[in-house]
């Protein structure tokens, strides 16, 4: 009979278990300090938790409980400007020296249209979408210092931001996402990697509803016309030239996205397969209405 | 099925403490599935990556396993369609499972038309409810501009008011130092303006004072009524 021992050796590979993060040795000479447990030996047994009492024995009273008289948290009355703040939209602030920075390390492409895509996918600022957060308030922090010539979409912008983007040429729009799009926007790999197209952007909720659709925030749902008319007295205010958008240089420059559009260059019910790098659109009409409307 | 064995060649290693010699075996199959079989068994054999099987079809550029069992409603239908964007079309799946059901359309078409407003009708309400506060607003507005122009007269009527209060008191004030004096005069000895005794003359004075008017009233009746009396004789006469 041929020798088993190849045979065994080659079980014994198979079987090991694979070299990862959790099979390696430490180098020699390992000089990290481990930190002792400092306790004295009554105390080692105890867990933690005391001798005796509600503390070990885990009838400790709810939290807030006062032992009898009326608590804090009851006594106290709720203030009626807190009443719904736990539901209401928040925009972590982004700054225009933040923004700057990027510029200049090269980390955002200034000849394309800068939404919020691009700057969650430098991976320096996060949003989470779970947390009540619905995009970017671009502060004017770094106003006087700003000097590039932008095209950047974000969700609020104060009337100073403004003027500092216009004033270099560029352009900004403010522009509103829900929780589902903004999933997709700043985690799109994760997105894509659930099969599912991309959702169409519905209008701002009511109370959004009037900051974007006024010409003087740069609302996308704004009248064009009165845009331009706010552009001007904006420059007029501040004190520089109004910007022009219609040079042949920055035709790919200044683009605004349709206002159910998530991504520049994708629509709404189209899918993106990474793997095979295609994009999946659908065909019958009852769904391309839909998907267009 | 036991294949027959032949021994193909020998080669000798180039070891010089020991002659190592391997033999490479070969097998002769009696059809490509058998063949195939063995290789199979083979790269079995030879696979040492211990990755799990998922992994392992992944890697290989196959397709994922679709006979799993679903755990939840709808657990079968995402877990196609993550297995889709994972392995793409070689996947074998149809990948119209990404997209809602004709159902579901119809049931996101229900909601929008039923519950979503559209971009006019949130305009007109916006519009609507600002109408309504700024009505509600220059209501007050009126109301209060209205008040205000009858401020001047209020002012005086209130002063006046208080003028009269004041002569009223000084009236009242001088009044009771005549009665006092009164007092005084009759009786001797002074009061001070509480006491009971100087109260009871006042209230005895108010009622002399109340009697001489009827008097007074009754007198004057009598003498109007003696007037006309003499007039009718006097026209009589005449």
């Amino acid at each position: 009979m041929a020798s088993k021992v190849p045979e065994k050796a080659l079980n014994l590979i198979r079987n090991y278990p694979r070299v990862a993060l959790n099979g390696l040795k430490p180098i020699e000479n390992d000089y990290r300090y481990k930190s002792k447990p400092r306790r004295s030996r009554m105390k080692a047994t105890q867990s933690g938790r005391g001798n005796k009492g509600q503390g070990q024995r885990m009838t400790l009273p709810r939290i807030g409980f006062e032992g009898g008289n009326t608590p804090f948290y009851l006594r106290i009355p709720k203030e009626p400007y807190y009443r719904g703040h736990h539901l209401r939209r928040e925009y972590p602030p982004f700054s225009l020296l933040q923004l700057q920075r990027m510029i200049d390390l090269n980390r955002v492409n200034i000849d394309e249209p800068i939404d919020l895509n691009s700057i969650v996918n430098t991976n320096i600022i996060k949003i989470n979408p779970g947390d009540q957060e619905f995009g970017i308030n671009l502060t004017d922090e770094g106003a006087d210092i700003f000097q590039s010539k932008v095209c950047i979409e974000v969700q609020w912008a104060s009337e100073a931001t403004i003027a500092a983007i216009e004033r270099n040429g560029g352009m900004i729009t403010t522009r509103y996402y829900n929780t589902e799009c903004l999933e997709a926007i700043c985690d799109t790999l994760g997105f894509f990697a659930r099969g599912i197209p991309i959702p169409r952007c519905p209008l701002p909720p009511r109370d959004a509803f009037e900051y974007y659709t006024n010409p003087d925030s740069r609302g996308y749902l704004a009248d064009p016309e009165l845009v331009k008319k706010s552009r001007f007295k904006l420059a007029q205010k501040y004190g520089y030239e109004p910007p022009n958008y219609d040079t042949e240089n920055d035709s790919e420059l200044f683009k605004m996205k349709d206002p159910r559009q998530i991504f520049f260059g994708l629509n709404p019910g189209w899918i993106v397969s990474m793997k095979d790098k295609a994009i999946i659109k659908p065909k019958d009409p009852d769904y391309v209405e839909y998907y267009e409307s | 099925m036991a294949a027959p064995m032949n021994i193909v060649g020998v080669f000798r290693g180039h070891s010089k403490k020991f002659l190592r010699i391997q033999i490479i075996i070969r097998q002769s199959f009696c059809t490509e599935a058998d063949e195939h079989e063995y290789e199979k068994k083979l790269a079995k054999i030879r696979d040492c990556s211990g990755l799990p099987d998922r992994l392992k079809r992944k890697v290989h550029g196959g397709s994922p396993d679709l006979s799993f069992a679903p755990t939840f409603k709808g657990d079968k239908r995402n877990r196609l369609r993550k297995m889709y964007a994972e392995y793409g079309a070689a996947s074998g799946i149809n990948p119209g499972i990404m997209y809602p059901s004709k159902a579901e359309l119809e049931d996101l078409l229900e909601i929008e038309e039923d519950w979503t407003p559209t971009f006019q009708q949130m305009k007109q309400a916006i519009e609507n409810e600002k109408a309504a506060e700024a009505e509600i607003a220059r209501l007050r507005d009126e109301k209060v501009e209205k008040a205000m122009g009858k401020m001047d007269e209020l002012i005086q009527q209130y002063n006046k008011k208080q003028k009269k209060l004041e002569e009223d008191i000084r009236l009242a004030e001088e009044n009771t130092t005549l009665l006092l004096q009164e007092f005084r005069d009759r009786y001797g000895f002074s009061v001070s303006a509480s006491s009971i005794k100087f109260r009871m003359f006042k209230n005895a004075k108010a009622d002399e004072i109340k009697e001489e008017k009827k008097q007074k009233k009754r007198q004057s009746k009598k003498d109007a009524s003696m007037q006309n009396l003499q007039a009718l004789l006097n026209e009589q006469k005449s």
